[in-house]
């Protein structure tokens, strides 16, 4: 299969449960090979358009397509779309190895194979040993490995997974990031994941699809979505983010004069058109707004604004300091609180206007 | 909002046509309970002339014997809510020895003939009793509503301690130390915390027991006396003067209350308790009650249970006894009574294990359906299989006795007849297993099933049957010793050939063979914890851990 091809294909779909609209018209390519992450707060939808794909619902409209074929009215049970459950939906019934098994054994798989097969898996996973156990007598790390093998040992091009991290430790949930990436890499499979953790999704995915009631909001690379995303929604909900508001006083040459509260500032347009008058609003991260106390000496054409502390949080790699300049308050990371120490009172902020995403279509809505 | 509805039920239609097999089993699962539950409570509804029905308030005696069952309904419901909320608490609350003791005598009336407490209570206070003559020397007409309430009360408490118990253990303790640490004083968290978030499951256990007061048949019919309720007064009509219409009259009357109860039980409580039950799970142990409630209540309960301990040991003694109140010497020969009328015992085992195999089964399906193909039919199929539950088993008797014997369906005196009476009337309780055991599988895993590859019916044989494996077969048990031990429902419907051991029992209560009543019940129950306990023996499916 060509690679670039989308292996999962959501054109214009949509699904209501009674009067809850729980996806509208949403459309999104997957491609082969790659690792998608749905992203989005809890009943966003992201689950409900995983379990489309897997044929659990119907959608009320829209094309679902594998491999470019239609699979709309396909049972669940002729998609070969296997899922990890989030809490795992092993079989309580059965041991360690019938549960893996259990896919093999619907193919009809020859008990050879099926037994080479599972002892892979248990291997893979580090299981060995405990192919006879029931599912109650794991740990929650163990169940979650059997879970994976029992959606992989059938050698299906695709894996879904619906939050499987959410069940571990904190700890172990970073660990186990770094593995299933490892995993799909190796495998080449096309992952789809769906988490409402930005991190998660940040760290494992070549595609994010953010969602909110029932719609995708932006669909990118996670660089896009966390340093240019489309609306006030994904930047608020992936990371943290400031967001100003101001008026285009003048455009002079390929940057925009902004006016805004505390002060005028002057960045790039970045070659996108607007006009005089314009009312826009502008994100930009914690941590690329640097922070001083008052009067330290900064370089010409960076606008310092200053501004008195309002609290300060030390989270160990860096301390996040709550800083009022006039009417606005921002937040600002020191990701080298070692240096400095706390910083208290009046502090000076230097914001760099290249790293000032101006949001998209801002000044229509207002 | 109707033209939505119309076309989910044209969904609906859609989806059904798609799946052969499902239509057909929903149109015989729909046709079989519809002809077996409906029909025969339309066909004693519609018996009696509605002019008769005048006469529940004209005639003294049946009026009087609907103010009976209504005042033994009340106070009976009343006691044996508060003695079930007592061992409640105490077993689910407090730190006290003898636990074990206590779970014991509340399992025990649930699992015995609904009779036996009146045939032992006889022994213990009538006229020849033991206590009454032997140890007071007095001479007492115990027949009446004292003995009635104390008979119904031991009789029916364990179901509303069921109710209970299950509330109490998952009510939320944490939210009790929430009051205490705001200055709630014990008691004040009791009245203020625990007991409000307790009333659904004790208002539960106060309208099963309602129910169950209601329809009880065997107490007032030994004890009972003169003194009539609504059941025994329709089985004279029937027994003495073959008097249908006028038992259907006073069937009908009992009906209309026991279907009242049981629709705010489904309506009201159903769902309040639903939401304490699926709370979160504590583990925390309960913050410890004062040492003098504590040993108060554990008092209360003890002398509770050695009383029921009595009753249950008095007869056991009682059938080997000569003559009770005059010989107390021991003997073998009661047991003559019980080889007279082996028929009857083997009608009696033979009846339960196929009634219950064919409620429990029939149990499956009708959950299988409602719970796991989401049709709009669905809401009626779940109310007539929990319907007869609803119905006393004198009422579901006497339809029965109306509607097969003329064609279509002629089963009088048939064991068919007694067999399809009993499966009907256990089909509520097989029902609602197999129902819980369906909401306890999460519907993930059936997703993972379809997911790996799995068509509906491999899902069902290979996950969810075997998952099923508990509630089908406590199904089974709780419905095979019911019928062993039903007296109500066969009261109408037996015949020379398909009496049963229930019937031998009231016969030989009611001519005053004490010890042979005694030793045939004692009987009875052997051989059904007997059979029981075989069927356990049996390896349903192969111990699947290799381990």
């Amino acid at each position: 299969m060509n690679p670039s091809q989308a292996h999962i294909q959501i054109e214009h779909v949509s699904k209501s449960f009674g009067s809850f609209a729980a996806i509208r018209n949403v459309s999104l390519d997957i491609p082969a090979g790659s690792f998608t992450t749905l992203l989005g707060p809890s009943g966003c939808g992201k689950t409900t358009l995983m379990r489309l794909i897997a044929g659990f619902n119907e959608p009320d409209s829209g094309i679902i397509r594998i491999d470019g074929r239609p699979v709309n009215g396909l049972p669940a049970f002729k998609r070969q779309t296997p899922l990890v459950f989030q809490d795992y939906a092993l079989f309580p019934h059965m041991t360690v190895e019938e549960n893996i098994a259990y896919g093999l054994k619907l193919q009809k798989a020859s008990r050879n194979e099926s037994r080479r097969k599972v002892d892979d898996m248990l291997g893979m996973f580090g299981l060995d040993g405990l192919g006879s156990r029931l599912p109650k007598e794991l740990s929650g790390g163990q169940r979650q490995r059997v879970a994976f093998a029992r959606a992989l040992v059938t050698g299906q091009k695709i894996l879904m997974m619906d939050e499987p991290l959410s069940n571990l430790d904190a700890k172990m949930r970073v660990e186990v990031r770094q593995e299933l990436r490892e995993l799909q890499r190796r495998t080449g499979i096309t992952a789809v994941f769906v988490t409402h953790d930005q991190d998660e999704a940040l760290s494992m995915s070549d595609r994010i699809a953010v969602f909110e009631q029932g719609s995708i909001r932006q669909a990118g690379t996670p660089w896009e979505i966390y340093f240019k995303p489309n609306d006030a929604f994904v930047a608020s909900f992936v990371g943290t983010a400031n967001f100003i508001r101001g008026q285009i006083a003048e455009i002079k040459g390929g940057d925009l004069i902004v006016r805004c509260e505390p002060s005028v500032i002057r960045i790039p347009s970045h070659g996108r058109h607007y006009v005089v008058g314009e009312e826009i609003a502008m994100v930009l991260r914690p941590e690329c707004i640097s922070i001083g106390a008052d009067g330290e000496g900064g370089i010409e054409a960076v606008p310092c604004w200053s501004g008195e502390i309002q609290s300060s949080s030390f989270l160990g790699r860096m301390i996040r300091y709550e800083v009022r300049c006039g009417s606005a308050t921002f937040l600002v990371d020191d990701a080298d609180p070692s240096a400095r120490g706390f910083l208290q009172g009046s502090v000076t902020l230097r914001l760099d206007p290249e790293r000032i995403h101006v949001l998209p279509g801002s000044g229509r809505k207002e | 909002m109707s033209a939505s509805a119309l076309s989910d039920a044209w969904k609906q239609v859609k989806k059904v046509k798609q799946e052969p097999i499902l239509a057909a089993v929903l149109a015989a699962a729909l046709l079989i309970t519809g002809f077996f539950v409906l029909w025969p409570i339309a066909k004693v509804v519609s018996y009696p002339h509605p002019a008769d029905y005048a006469q529940l308030f004209t005639n003294s005696r049946w009026l009087q014997a609907a103010l009976n069952s209504l005042m033994m309904t009340v106070l009976s419901t009343f006691s044996c809510t508060a003695i079930a909320f007592l061992f409640a608490f105490t077993v689910a609350r407090l730190d006290v020895p003898l636990k074990g003791l206590f779970r014991f005598v509340t399992l025990l009336p649930i699992v015995s003939p609904p009779f036996i407490v009146a045939l032992s209570y006889i022994l213990l206070f009538g006229r020849q009793g033991l206590v009454t003559k032997q140890l007071l020397h007095f001479n007492v007409d115990i027949y009446g509503w004292h003995g009635l309430w104390l008979v119904q009360t031991i009789t029916f408490f364990p179901y509303a301690y069921a109710v209970i118990y299950g509330v109490l253990q998952s009510s939320a303790v944490h939210l009790e130390y929430a009051a205490h640490n705001l200055g709630a004083t014990r008691w004040q968290a009791f009245r203020h915390v625990f007991l409000p978030l307790c009333r659904p499951g004790i208002a539960g256990g106060a309208l099963i027991t309602a129910m169950n007061v209601l329809a009880d048949f065997g107490n007032p019919m030994i004890i009972g006396g003169n003194f009539t309720l609504l059941p025994t007064e329709a089985y004279m009509q029937m027994s003495g003067w073959f008097d249908l219409s006028s038992a259907a009259v006073l069937s009908t009357a009992l009906l209309l209350p026991a279907l009242g109860l049981f629709l705010v039980n489904r309506l009201w409580v159903g769902r309040s308790s639903y939401i304490t039950v699926t709370g979160r799970e504590s583990s925390l142990q309960a913050y410890p009650a004062a040492p003098g409630v504590k040993w108060t209540l554990f008092a209360c309960c003890l002398s509770i249970s050695l009383f029921i301990l009595a009753v249950y040991g008095v007869l056991v003694y009682g059938a080997f006894t000569k003559t009770w109140g005059y010989d107390w010497s021991f003997t073998l020969d009661n047991l003559n009574y019980v080889t007279a009328k082996q028929q009857e015992l083997y009608n009696s085992i033979r009846y339960a294990l196929l009634s219950s195999i064919g409620a429990a089964v029939l149990g499956l399906i009708l959950a299988y359906i409602v719970h796991r193909k989401r049709i709009g039919i669905n809401r009626l199929l779940d109310f007539l299989a929990i319907l007869p539950g609803a119905v006393p088993g004198v009422f579901l008797g006497l339809g029965f006795a109306l509607t097969f014997n003329q064609p279509p369906i002629q089963l009088s005196g048939t064991s068919a007849i007694m067999i399809l009476a009993l499966m009907f009337w256990n089909l509520p309780t097989c029902y609602s297993a197999c129902s819980a055991g369906f909401q306890q599988i999460g519907r993930s895993l059936e997703d993972a099933s379809h997911n790996l590859g799995a068509g509906s019916f491999r899902t069902l044989l290979g996950i969810l049957l075997p998952l099923l494996k508990g509630p089908f077969l406590s199904g089974i048990s709780v419905s095979f010793l019911r019928s062993v031990t039903c007296l109500s429902v066969i009261i109408f419907l037996y015949s020379a050939h398909t009496s049963v051991g229930t019937v031998s029992i009231l016969g030989l209560v009611q001519s005053g063979a004490w010890g042979g009543a005694s030793a045939f019940t004692v009987v009875l129950i052997s051989i059904a914890f007997a059979v029981l306990a075989l069927s356990r023996l049996i390896p349903f499916t192969q111990d699947r851990r290799k381990r």
